[in-house]
C-alpha cells in the first residue's frame, strides 16, 4: 500500500538538515520506498511512500520520522527523532456519562473508548486542513478530521460515534447474523455474512462495521454534541476478508488488515483525546475504557555476531551493529564471546521474529549499496537428462520452423467453453478454474489446435498467407493427481495440404527421423480425405489434415486450414543429431523413370515399400511429376561394389513395375 | 583427305566473328560434337589402310587438341567481355524467401538461460498446475495470506489433495523452489526455473498468463553479497555493461531479508533526463526489476535442507517486464493475442 505524508508534518517528529530529496533518496535505499516528492503550493512537500505489509509501523508520520532519523544520521546528516511524551488523559471532575463496551467472545485484541462532551463542530484549524488536503484526504470538520489526522500521524485507524445517537450507550462486539443488512456512512447497503464482525448497540441494531467503515446510523453529524472516541485492535484476517468481500477498501481497512500494534492504538487514542480538547473544545466525560485481556509482551532474539557476519557477507563491527539496532529501538546486549540478545520493540514484534530479521535490520541500515558484489563458487550440477533434451530441442525446433517461414505464437493455456463446444471437445475431459475472471479463459487446453484455428480467424484481413506454430503444454486430467503436462507442437497453415505435410517432413528430415509413416485417421477435426495419423518409429505421434468444413463454418473462416499436432516428447525421442554415416561410393547411379496411377490400393507408400522390398539396388525414389493421380517417379539404382549395367537396373524396375501394376 | 592445318586456319578465321557464349557453343559443337568435323574425319579415317590410319589419327588428335584450346581461349575471352558489359540492376530485390519469427518470450528465455548457464545454473521445469503446498505453504505463506485469496490466485475445480491442499495454476515460479530442493536432496543448488504463471488479473498492464524466471542458489555460506554479485552479473549481461543495480528493502514471505531490485533506466542510463527533459520512462533514473531475497529458513526446512548449515538466495522476475525494460515493447496484451502484425516483427 502507499501513503502520503507532508514534509512539515514529518518535521514535527524529525529534526534534520536533510532536504526532502535527501530524505527520499536515503530512506528509499534503507527503509520504506519514497516513490515521489511533490512540492505543494504552500511550500510544503508531499511524500508518496510504499509501505510493505510487514512494516505497518511505518504507515505514519511518526513511523517514517523514526526510520528517517536512524537512516539519515548514518548517511552524514544531522537527524534526531523528536519523541513527544504521550499526553495524559485528564478527566473532567464530576461529569461522568454512562458507556458500556463488551466483547465477550474476544473478537478484538484491544478496545479503547471514551465519551467526550461539549463538542463544538466546526472547521479544523488551517494547518490540519492543509495537511489532510495535501495527502488526499478531504477535510470535513474538526471531529472527523481528528480521526484521520491521528491515523496518519500515529499510524492506527480510529473512529468516532455520536454518543446521543446510540441511545443504549452500549457497544457490543459480535459476529454478524446471516444476511444482516447494514447501511454504511456513504449510504450504501450491504448484506453481511457470519464471518463479519459488527458492533451492536444492545438492541440488535448494527451501529458499526469496525475497522472498515462506520454505519450511517451512528456517525457524527453537524449537530453532534457528544462523541464516543473509539479505537479497536482487530483480527487482521477477518478485516481483510470482510473488506475484500464487500469491496470496501478504506485506508482504515488497509491498515487494520496488516495488524497494527495494539500499543500504537493506545498512543493514537491519547493523541486523539488531546486533539479533541485542542480543536473541538471537548471534555472527557467518562472513564477511559481499555479492554486488553491479553497484552502483547516483548520478544527476545538470541543470535551471535558471527551468524550476522556470515549472512551479511562482511564483518560489520560490533559497535556499529549495536548502534544500528539501538537506533531502531532494539535493546541490545553483546557478550564477550559475541553472543547477542536483542529485545524487539513492541511495534516491530510481528515483523522481527528470527535472527534473519536482525540481519535485514543491520544490513539495510548499513546500506545494501555499501556491500560488495560477489559471485558464489560455481559447482558442477548435472541437469536432468530429459529436461536438457527438452530445452535443447525446443530451441532447435522453434528456430528451424522460424527459418522455414513460420511464425511462433503463444496463446493462453486456458480456453472457453464456447471454443470447446465449437470443436466438439467434451468439457468434462478438461480441468477448469473454479474462480474465473473471464469465461474466455476457464478450461485448460487438451489440444493446441482450437487456439490456432482462432489465430487464423483473428488474423483474417491482416495477412493472406499464414503459417503459425505453437509449442506449449496441454493438461490431461488424472484421477487423484496433478494433470499430466504434455508438450505439444502444433502447426497451422492456410495454403495447402502438401505445404502442411512438407513443413512436417522438413522438420522430420531436419531431426534425422529415419522412420516416419502415415495412416488414415478418424481424427474428428480433419476431413475424411486428408485425416492422417503420423507415426514416428512406430509410435503414434500425432495427426495432420485439413480442417473439416463443418468447423471452418463454425469459426467463420474464409480460407481452408491445414494443421498438425504432434507429441513433442515422441518427436524428440525419434530425433537424432546426425543420421548414420554412409560412405559415398564411386560407382555409377542409373536413373529410370516410371509413371503410375495412384489408387486407394496403390498409395505412394505402398509403391515405396514394395519397390524397396523387391529391388536390392534401389537406393532412392524421387517424385518427378504429378498430374491429378498420375505420378512419375524416378528410381535410382546403384551398387556399392561395382558399376551396375543399364540392363541390370531395367530388370529390377521391370520386376517392380509388374508387381505394382498387379496390385 | 582434308588438310587438318587448313581446317584449323579456317576455324581461327571464323571464330573471330563469334560474339556470344551461345554462338561459341554451337560453333564448337560443329567441330567437336557428335556430327562435327572431328567425327567426320574419324569416320573417314576408318576407311584408310592401316599404315595411313596411324599417321592420320595422330593428325586428327592434334587438331582436336588445338581446337579445344582455341575454344577454351575464346570462351575465356567471351567470359571477360560479358562480365564487363552486362548490366545488372543491383537495386532489384533478390529471390524472396519466407521470413518466420520466434516469439519475443522464446528469445528472452534462451538468452536468460544462457546467461545463467555460464555461471553454473541449470534450467529446470516444474508443474504449472500445482498444489497449494508448493505455491504457498512451503514458501512460508500461511492459509490466511492475502495472496491465497480467490482474487489473487486461480484455483482448479478438483478435490483437494489430503496433504498438499487445493489444485491451482501456479501464481509464481517460486513453486519450483521446494520441488528443486527435493529433487536435488542436498545442496549445492543452482537453479533457473522458467515457466508460465497465472493470476486473475487482466487489464492494460496485466495478462492472466505471464512468464517468470526464478533463480535459486543454496549452498554453504551463501550471503547477501552473492545475491548482489549475481544480479550485477545478470543485469550487465542482459541489459548492457553500463547497467547498475541496487537493492531496496522489501517484504516477501519466502525470503528474509527481502529486496526489491532496481536497475538504472535503460533509456536515460540513470540520469533521469533525456534531452534535458525529465526521462519519460523512469521517475528517478531507476526502473524496478522485481523481487528477491535470502531464502527464508522455513522454506529450506520445507525443502528438507538444514537451515543452520545451508543458506541461499532466490529471485523471481517477469520475462515480459525485462523485455519491456530492454526493448521498450510495453504493449503487453499483444504478447498473447496471436496478432500476426506483432509476431512477424521479431
Amino acid at each position: 500500500m502507499n501513503i502520503k505524508i507532508t514534509h512539515n508534518w514529518l518535521k514535527e517528529y524529525l529534526e534534520t538538515d536533510a532536504t526532502p530529496y535527501d530524505i527520499q533518496k536515503y530512506v528509499s535505499l534503507c527503509g520504506p520506498s519514497i516513490e515521489s516528492v511533490t512540492k505543494t503550493s504552500n511550500n510544503d512537500f508531499v511524500y508518496d511512500i510504499e509501505i510493505t505489509t510487514n512494516r505497518i509501523d511505518t504507515v505514519s508520520v511518526i513511523g517514517i520520522a523514526r526510520e528517517a532519523a536512524t537512516i539519515l544520521s548514518r548517511n552524514g546528516f544531522n537527524a534526531v527523532f523528536k519523541h513527544k511524551p504521550s499526553p495524559k488523559a485528564v478527566f473532567s471532575a464530576g461529569h461522568m456519562l454512562p458507556l458500556d463496551v463488551s466483547d465477550e467472545k474476544q473478537l478484538c485484541r484491544r478496545i479503547l473508548a471514551i465519551v467526550m462532551d461539549n463538542i463544538e463542530i466546526k472547521p479544523s484549524p488551517s494547518y490540519i486542513q492543509e495537511r489532510l488536503n495535501a495527502i488526499g484526504i478531504r477535510s470535513l470538520n474538526n471531529v472527523v478530521d481528528v480521526t484521520n489526522y491521528v491515523m496518519m500521524e500515529i499510524g492506527h485507524p480510529c473512529h468516532v460515534f455520536d454518543y446521543d445517537r446510540i441511545k443504549t450507550h452500549s457497544l457490543i462486539i459480535r459476529r454478524a447474523l446471516p444476511n444482516e443488512a447494514i447501511i454504511t456512512l456513504d449510504e450504501k447497503q450491504y448484506h453481511l455474512s457470519v464471518e463479519d464482525i459488527v458492533i451492536d448497540d444492545g438492541s440488535s441494531k448494527v451501529i458499526d462495521l469496525p475497522g472498515i467503515m462506520g454505519t450511517a446510523n451512528s456517525v457524527v453529524t453537524p449537530d453532534t454534541k457528544r462523541i464516543i472516541f473509539f479505537i479497536e485492535s482487530n483480527d487482521p484476517v477477518a478485516i481483510r476478508r470482510s473488506s475484500m468481500r464487500y469491496g470496501i477498501r478504506t485506508l482504515a481497512a488497509t491498515i487494520n488488515e496488516k495488524s497494527p500494534d495494539p500499543e500504537t492504538a493506545k498512543e493514537a487514542f491519547l493523541r486523539g483525546i488531546e486533539l479533541f480538547k485542542e480543536i473541538a473544545n471537548a471534555r472527557t466525560a467518562s472513564t477511559m475504557i481499555d479492554l486488553y485481556p491479553d497484552p502483547v509482551s516483548q520478544t527476545t532474539i538470541k543470535t551471535s555476531v558471527g551468524f550476522l557476519h556470515k549472512k551479511i557477507g562482511i564483518a560489520i563491527p560490533e559497535d556499529q551493529i549495536k548502534q544500528i539496532l539501538e537506533g531502531l529501538n532494539f535493546d541490545i546486549t553483546i557478550s564477550k564471546n559475541g553472543l547477542m540478545t536483542a529485545k524487539v520493540p513492541l511495534f516491530r514484534r510481528n515483523d522481527v521474529t528470527i535472527a534473519e530479521d536482525l540481519v535485514e535490520e543491520i544490513a539495510r541500515i548499513y546500506g545494501y549499496h555499501n556491500l560488495p558484489n560477489n559471485l558464489a563458487p560455481i559447482p558442477y550440477i548435472e541437469i536432468p537428462h530429459e529436461m536438457e533434451q527438452l530445452f535443447e530441442y525446443q530451441n532447435i525446433i522453434k528456430l528451424f520452423l522460424k527459418h522455414l517461414g513460420l511464425h511462433e505464437v503463444l496463446n493462453y493455456s486456458m480456453t472457453s467453453l464456447q471454443i470447446l463446444q465449437k470443436c466438439d471437445l467434451i468439457p468434462v475431459n478438461h480441468l477448469y478454474l473454479s474462480n474465473v475472471m473471464s469465461e474466455d479463459i476457464k478450461y485448460l487446453r487438451t489440444s493446441l489446435l482450437p487456439s490456432l484455428i482462432q489465430n487464423i480467424k483473428s488474423n483474417e484481413g491482416r495477412k493472406k498467407n499464414l503459417a503459425l506454430f505453437e509449442l506449449a503444454k496441454v493438461y490431461i486430467p488424472q484421477k487423484d493427481n496433478l494433470p499430466q503436462e504434455i508438450y505439444k507442437l502444433a502447426i497451422i497453415v492456410n495454403s495447402s495440404y502438401p505445404e502442411m505435410k512438407g513443413t512436417l517432413e522438413a522438420l522430420f528430415h531436419e531431426l534425422h527421423i529415419a522412420n516416419y509413416s502415415y495412416k488414415r485417421s478418424t481424427h474428428d477435426l480433419y476431413n475424411k480425405s486428408t485425416a492422417t495419423d503420423i507415426f514416428l518409429e512406430q509410435s503414434h505421434a500425432g495427426s495432420v489434415g485439413k480442417l473439416k468444413a463443418k468447423y471452418r463454418n463454425r469459426f467463420d473462416i474464409k480460407s481452408d486450414c491445414y494443421m498438425a499436432e504432434v507429441d513433442f516428447q515422441i518427436l524428440i525421442d525419434s530425433a537424432r543429431k546426425i543420421a548414420p554415416y554412409k560412405s559415398p561410393h564411386p560407382y555409377a547411379i542409373i536413373k529410370l523413370d516410371l509413371t503410375l496411377e495412384l489408387t486407394p490400393m496403390l498409395s505412394y507408400e505402398t509403391i515405396r515399400n514394395t519397390s524397396y522390398k523387391l529391388s536390392p539396388h534401389l537406393h532412392n525414389i524421387d517424385i518427378v511429376d504429378q498430374y491429378k493421380n498420375r505420378i512419375t517417379l524416378r528410381f535410382y539404382f546403384s551398387s556399392e561394389k561395382k558399376n551396375l549395367t543399364e540392363k541390370e537396373a531395367k530388370d529390377e524396375l521391370s520386376i517392380i513395375s509388374k508387381t505394382l501394376i498387379s496390385v | 583427305m582434308e588438310d587438318t592445318g587448313r581446317i584449323l586456319m579456317q576455324c581461327k578465321e571464323k571464330i573471330k566473328n563469334i560474339k556470344t557464349s551461345d554462338e561459341l557453343a554451337s560453333f564448337s559443337s560443329s567441330y567437336l560434337g557428335r556430327n562435327g568435323k572431328i567425327n567426320e574425319l574419324i569416320q573417314y579415317m576408318k576407311k584408310l589402310p592401316l599404315d595411313a590410319k596411324k599417321e592420320y589419327g595422330q593428325k586428327i588428335n592434334l587438331l582436336k587438341r588445338d581446337l579445344e584450346d582455341l575454344f577454351k581461349e575464346k570462351n575465356a575471352e567471351l567470359n571477360i567481355q560479358t562480365d564487363e558489359t552486362i548490366y545488372t540492376d543491383i537495386t532489384l530485390p533478390g529471390v524472396s524467401y519466407p521470413k518466420g519469427s520466434l516469439h519475443l518470450i522464446s528469445m528472452a528465455v534462451e538468452e536468460i538461460s544462457s546467461i545463467f548457464e555460464k555461471i553454473g545454473f541449470i534450467r529446470v521445469s516444474y508443474p504449472e498446475v500445482e498444489y497449494e503446498y508448493f505455491s504457498f505453504e512451503s514458501l512460508n505463506m500461511p492459509k490466511s495470506h492475502p495472496a491465497r485469496d480467490d482474487f489473487e490466485t486461480s484455483f482448479i475445480q478438483s478435490p483437494p489433495h489430503p496433504e498438499y491442499g487445493k489444485m491451482l495454476l501456479t501464481p509464481h515460479t517460486s513453486s519450483g523452489q521446494v520441488r528443486e530442493m527435493w529433487r536435488v536432496g542436498k545442496p549445492p543448488i543452482r537453479m533457473i526455473n522458467i515457466a508460465k504463471c497465472y493470476r486473475p488479473n487482466w487489464d492494460a498492464t496485466h495478462t492472466p498468463m505471464f512468464y517468470q524466471f526464478e533463480g535459486l542458489c543454496v549452498d554453504i555460506d551463501i550471503n547477501i553479497t552473492h545475491l548482489k554479485g549475481t544480479l550485477d552479473y545478470f543485469v550487465k549481461k542482459y541489459f548492457g555493461r553500463e547497467t547498475e543495480v541496487r537493492l531496496r528493502p522489501h517484504h516477501f514471505q519466502f525470503t528474509e531479508p527481502s529486496f526489491e531490485v532496481d536497475i538504472t533506466c535503460t533509456v536515460c542510463k540513470g540520469s533521469a533526463k533525456t534531452n534535458d527533459a525529465k526521462c519519460r520512462v523512469c521517475k528517478s533514473g531507476w526502473l524496478e526489476l522485481g523481487g528477491t531475497g535470502m531464502v527464508h529458513p522455513n522454506v529450506l526446512t520445507h525443502g528438507k535442507i538444514d537451515p543452520v548449515m545451508f543458506s541461499g538466495w532466490a529471485f523471481g522476475f517477469g520475462i515480459e517486464r525485462v523485455i519491456m525494460m530492454k526493448y521498450g515493447i510495453d504493449d503487453i496484451r499483444n504478447y498473447y493475442s496471436g496478432d500476426i502484425r506483432f509476431l512477424e516483427q521479431f
